[in-house]
């Protein structure tokens, strides 16, 4: 049985997922860090303005950081997904692999 | 070598016994639905809110609408909760409704709603809404 051949299968398999997810876990990313930069400065030109009062200010922070934490747990899915499918392409690799044998 | 057959051994033992692996949930496009139909009522909420004038803003005029709202994120909640393996859709849609009912015991306490803040609620609102989607189509 040659264990390189299946092992460089496998692990070139997985890499192959992950490098099709990454680029959409950073995107998210992206998307977190300039979404919040532009809400945030929103709400504190509204408070220094005075068209909200600071009760109101800390009421919409406190809303908007679970919003972020939604952000947040988007990346945690996208990660466990591309995880996911990185181990089921490795198991179809030996799969294919233990048929052969 | 000894550590690489071990290995080809669990792999195969977990073919044997099926055990695919699962960290998340699969793909649900009934809840794709939900999110938008829930999405378009909180569009519709504001657009009604926005065209009454300030003094016109109590809350017995929104009461009705609040509670359809909170019904149907109350129900997405339950699809989602329903579902094995997705913990993070599950706690975004709680907060959604945190946020929801927040928004509505405040609107009853003061029976105003200043345009200021339901500009900054809606955006908020929507793309929770927006992120409940994003994760369903990492699902797929």
């Amino acid at each position: 049985m040659d264990f390189d051949s299946i092992f460089n299968d496998l692990f070139s398999a997985m890499k192959n997922e992950f490098k099709e997810d990454a680029p959409k876990i950073k995107d998210q990313l992206q998307y977190i860090l300039e979404n919040n930069k532009a809400m945030i400065e929103k709400i504190t030109n509204k408070l220094v303005s005075g068209k909200i009062t600071p009760e109101q200010y800390k009421k919409l922070l406190k809303r908007n950081m679970r919003k972020i934490e939604d952000q947040m747990s988007t990346v945690n899915v996208m990660k466990k997904k591309a995880i996911q499918d990185a181990i089921n392409a490795g198991i179809d690799v030996m799969m294919k692999a233990i048929k052969i044998i | 070598m000894k550590k690489a057959k071990l290995l080809l051994l669990f792999i195969s033992i977990l073919l044997v016994s099926s055990c695919a692996i699962k960290l998340v949930s699969d793909y649900d496009q009934d809840t794709v639905n939900k999110i938008v139909e829930i999405s378009k009522m909180v569009d519709l909420f504001y657009l009604n809110l926005v065209e009454n004038e300030s003094l016109e803003r109590n809350y017995n005029k929104f009461a009705e609408d609040y509670k359809l709202i909170e019904v149907e994120i109350r129900a997405l909640t339950l699809m989602n909760k329903m579902r094995p393996q997705n913990e993070d859709s599950i706690k975004n849609s709680v907060n959604l409704l945190t946020n929801w009912i927040e928004i509505k015991n405040e609107h009853r306490q003061s029976d105003s709603y200043d345009i200021d803040v339901a500009e900054i609620d809606e955006e908020i609102l929507q793309d929770q809404l927006l992120e409940l989607a994003k994760k369903e189509i990492a699902k797929q």
